[in-house]
């Protein structure tokens, strides 16, 4: 089954507004939050069921849904099973560092974002920076060029270019994602479109 | 300190991340009759601010890091930007916000360069913020100074539970360090040693001096460099440059 790429999908029919609408609602039924949401059943069945398995959700008596565990505004990442989901877990450790570290080298990022449970590798952090010096979000303060061979690139953190904690997304399409601001920062077409 | 191969490098492997950690899971398991906030101090170059990175990624804390502008309204304004939820208008209904996100989330909320509020008096917000959300963990963390200064503030002061100060670099940490940066040229036991006790326990000049020790042992083709093949160069010993804002 192919998906839309996340900036042509709707905003609201996702797992996001899912989580919002249950907060809202606190008791409901699953066509009340479908209703809400406009999510598709197949979205909305397989997240009813993670959240429901992990224990954020209960069924009552009239087999109607109750938030027990309400976490806040980070929408739980579940698999259908309950079970945590880890995707984009490290992309996400990685945007997590790089406002607090502020200047960094891609193997200060690496140790930084690597925990026991998602180790984050130096290729990943390489590949995930330079789209977002692309995107604008850092800028490179020390370019490697010759004579320089071996010297770490070194970028630093544009604060005033934080737009919250979920990290940019790269899209298949070559494309950089903001799912903060629900905007395209960087996208490959474009780029080559005004080189010319 | 061997590194495993197989083992996941992180910065965990130190020791400041260890205590800052610690301080933290005793924030956040505290009996509910005892407070929640705790203090991590230190001399600048020490890995605090390191350390809290690590606790954002391994235990969803939220980092908020203060400066010298910093007011109530900016200090609630950054936490909610990192919480992803946009402000509202005034610093009242900010607060509201804050504390419920952080009493449902159960998340800790770090405060780095806390010197600066406790300079501008706006300590009281932390206060509040700690009270609104029930008593939600938190750590504040500042130079070696924070703790005397926090003393100004009594019926703040009574609120730490824990004061955790952060340890200089020890030898072990400069081992650890090496086999994180050093993959290119294995540095000596002596040099090691030497660089350890020049860098005065800070682990921004330890990391600097790896740097130019491993730099040195390419240029000159080794692959193993001494005390002796460094003989008398100079080390980075100066104090950190001034902290970027």
């Amino acid at each position: 089954m192919s998906q839309k790429p996340i900036d042509q999908r709707s905003p609201l029919a996702s797992r996001d507004a899912l989580w919002a609408a249950i907060r809202r609602l606190k008791i409901f039924r699953y066509d009340e939050v479908r209703r809400e949401t406009g999510c598709s059943r197949s979205t909305t069945t397989v997240y009813l069921a993670g959240l429901t398995a992990a224990g954020y959700l209960q069924l009552d008596a009239e087999s109607r849904y109750v938030l027990v565990r309400d976490v806040g505004v980070d929408v739980p990442k579940v698999n259908r099973d309950g079970s945590d989901n880890l995707q984009g877990k490290g992309r996400e450790q990685i945007w997590t560092v790089l406002p607090i570290l502020k200047e960094f080298s891609i193997r200060d990022v690496a140790l930084h974002a690597s925990t026991e449970i998602v180790p984050v590798s130096e290729s990943t952090v390489k590949e995930y920076l330079k789209y977002l010096h692309k995107a604008g979000y850092l800028r490179a303060s020390r370019e490697s060029r010759p004579g320089n061979a071996g010297q770490p690139i070194r970028y630093r953190f544009l604060q005033s270019k934080y737009t919250g904690p979920k990290a940019p997304m790269i899209q298949r399409v070559r494309q950089v994602f903001d799912p903060n601001t629900g905007k395209v920062m960087w996208s490959h077409s474009t780029y080559r479109l005004s080189q010319h | 300190m061997q590194q495993v191969e197989t083992e996941v490098k992180t910065i965990a492997a130190l020791g400041n991340v260890a205590l800052a950690a610690r301080a933290l899971h005793r924030a956040t398991n505290a009996p509910s009759h005892l407070p929640h906030i705790v203090v991590f101090s230190g001399p600048s170059g020490f890995g605090k601010t390191s350390a809290a990175s690590y606790l954002a990624t391994r235990y969803g804390a939220y980092y908020v890091e203060c400066r010298s502008t910093t007011t109530r309204k900016s200090l609630l304004e950054m936490i909610l930007k990192r919480m992803g939820i946009p402000a509202e208008k005034t610093v009242n209904a900010m607060l509201d916000q804050v504390c419920d996100q952080l009493e449902h989330s159960g998340r800790c909320l770090i405060i780095d360069e806390m010197d600066y509020l406790v300079d501008k008096s706006v300590v009281a917000i932390v206060q509040d913020i700690y009270e609104g959300s029930n008593g939600s963990p938190m750590m504040l963390i500042g130079e070696e100074s924070l703790p005397k200064k926090l003393k100004k503030w009594e019926r703040f002061h009574g609120r730490i539970l824990d004061w955790t100060a952060a340890q200089p670099a020890d030898l072990e940490d400069v081992s650890t360090l090496a086999s994180f940066y050093c993959d290119r040229a294995k540095i000596a036991p002596d040099l090691l040693a030497h660089v350890h006790s020049v860098a005065r326990g800070s682990v921004r000049r330890v990391c600097v001096n790896l740097d130019l020790v491993q730099e040195e042992a390419l240029t000159k083709g080794l692959s193993i460099i001494t005390l002796a093949d460094w003989g008398n160069r100079p080390l980075y010993t100066g104090d950190a440059p001034a902290r970027r804002g």
